[in-house]
């Protein structure tokens, strides 16, 4: 098991609901990946600018975590965890 | 959300704590606090947010190799000895196959404010204890869901459904039992002490278990022959005043919680002697200015849990380890009961002066600040307060008011002493003060 740090934007599509977020499915480097399981949510602030963090599997064991800038509204991959 | 293991160990645990018989029905209404205990709470999220992770020792602190210490270990790492408050170095090598994760603050603190949030489903009056730790008084509220056994639970079983994350709960007739209590079954373990058992339960056990009498007082205590809680509970008063001081008061106190008399408020912290802070550097420093820069920064962080406490302090220790690993601290007492770090930093300024020479270039690998004697705004202190910096005093408590409040909505590093900067972890611009 290893940690790489990311951080790569990416594309991603969630769905927002009672006040919530969250992610189904997103696109790095060319390939799209279908959001299985949220392993954990936890927010952050830097300044004004507050960070929603994810801890996401997807088909494969690798843990995958996600951050979406309220500021910019954007994501990003921060990194993976490879596993095995 | 709930996984199956996760719910079978719950009911498993729940069943061992119940035991035959009866829920805790609580008929006489007596007072009901409940501690909650989250289980490696750091590991614990960690394992929660990556599963593959589950079943290995795991190490919150730092990378592999890095300086610091073991903030938690999981509970498979423990069963190599690895436990919080030990060196990184040695962990590894007790360990050496355990994954290291560095801590992340503030993912920490949004978790445990969600569990805050929860708890105040269960009772309006919930006082967190630490970011892992609370207390609540279920007084008025065991009945509602069946009793005592059924109130902590329920408890667990809302952590455990929203959070995945697993706690130990206490329920005693005061904060000392039900904190003992909660430590008697972990992990996820429940326990639940009714009055007219807490002598039977606690009794038997070592008074290096009562929270808040540590390896000083419990020396004093072997000293009149008292090792066991029920010896304490047997021995007078007035000899426990005699070697204790006004120790032995609170002792008696606590004594009365191992006894089922709750004298102990949900608003009087029991064993909240001192506050303080230690900060690790990552290569040994041997600039006075970097160390001034790191004092000031804890000063602040001191400062602001006394805050937020609500508690004002006279004693100032200041601890210094070199890089051989020696040890030395000093402490003063200050004119006047404090929570201001400006003053905190100057009798710590002081303190390092007297320790600790620039010229003699002694690497120093570790601080530590902390402010004993902690009583109440507004007790009766025994101290005429100085009239002349009364007014200069109210100023700066409203500036630091004003600085909490900014940092509990923009995070810690938002606003800072202006001589700390570059101390604080984070890189964010903030605003910065000088005082």
């Amino acid at each position: 098991m290893r940690y790489e740090d990311i951080g790569d934007r990416i594309e991603l599509i969630a769905l927002f609901r009672d006040g919530r977020i969250r992610p189904l499915k997103f696109r790095w480097r060319d390939r799209v990946y279908r959001i299985q399981r949220v392993n954990g949510e936890w927010v952050s602030d830097q300044g004004q600018t507050r960070f929603y963090h994810y801890s996401v599997m997807t088909t494969g064991p690798d843990v995958y975590e996600l951050t979406y800038n309220g500021d910019t509204r954007a994501w990003l991959l921060d990194r993976v965890c490879l596993i095995g | 959300m709930m996984r199956a293991h996760v719910r079978d160990r719950l009911t498993e645990s729940n069943r061992r704590a119940l035991g035959p018989g009866e829920p805790h029905r609580n008929p006489t209404r007596a007072r009901v606090i409940v501690h909650v205990d989250m289980d490696a709470f750091f590991a614990a999220i960690e394992e929660r947010d990556n599963p593959a992770l589950r079943g290995k020792p795991v190490i919150v602190g730092g990378p592999k190799g890095s300086r610091g210490v073991v903030t938690t270990a999981n509970y498979v790492a423990r069963g190599y000895g690895v436990g919080s408050g030990m060196s990184l170095a040695k962990a590894e090598r007790l360990c050496p196959d355990a994954v290291h994760i560095s801590t992340k603050g503030g993912k920490y603190t949004w978790v445990s404010l969600q569990i805050m949030e929860i708890m105040r489903r269960f009772s309006p009056e919930v006082e967190p204890y630490s970011v892992d730790e609370a207390f609540l008084d279920g007084s008025g509220c065991a009945h509602l869901f069946g009793g005592l056994y059924h109130y902590g639970a329920a408890i667990k079983r809302a952590i455990l459904d929203e959070l995945e994350l697993t706690a130990s709960v206490g329920i005693g007739p005061s904060r000392v039992v039900a904190k003992m209590a909660s430590g008697m079954n972990k992990p996820d373990g429940l326990t639940v002490i009714e009055p007219h058992r807490v002598a039977a339960r606690l009794g038997p056990l070592p008074v290096g278990k009562i929270p808040g009498v540590g390896p000083t007082t419990e020396q004093a205590l072997k000293s009149l022959n008292i090792n066991m809680i029920r010896q304490l509970v047997e021995c007078p008063r007035d000899l426990l005043e005699m070697k204790l001081g006004k120790h032995g008061d609170d002792l008696a106190n606590k004594l009365a919680g191992a006894e089922g008399i709750d004298r102990i408020g949900l608003e009087q912290p029991v064993d909240d002697k001192s506050k303080g802070h230690e900060h690790t550097f990552h290569r040994d420093v041997t600039s006075r200015s970097r160390l001034l820069q790191q004092l000031l920064v804890q000063c602040e962080m001191v400062s602001r849990r006394m805050r937020r406490d609500l508690f004002v302090g006279r004693r100032v220790t200041l601890k210094l380890r070199t890089h051989d690993f020696r040890t030395r601290s000093h402490q003063r007492v200050t004119r006047d009961w404090t929570d201001d770090p400006v003053e905190l930093f100057q009798v710590a300024r002081g303190l390092l002066d007297d320790i600790w020479r620039e010229e003699e270039r002694i690497p120093v690998r570790l601080v530590g600040v902390s402010v004993s004697g902690l009583i109440r705004p507004g007790e009766p202190a025994g101290v005429q307060e100085d009239l002349f910096l009364a007014r200069l005093r109210e100023r700066r408590a409203l500036l630091f008011r004003a600085v909490d409040d900014l940092r509990d909505r923009y995070g810690e590093n938002i606003v800072g002493l202006a001589a700390g900067y570059g101390s604080r972890r984070s890189s964010t611009p903030g605003i910065t003060l000088s005082a």
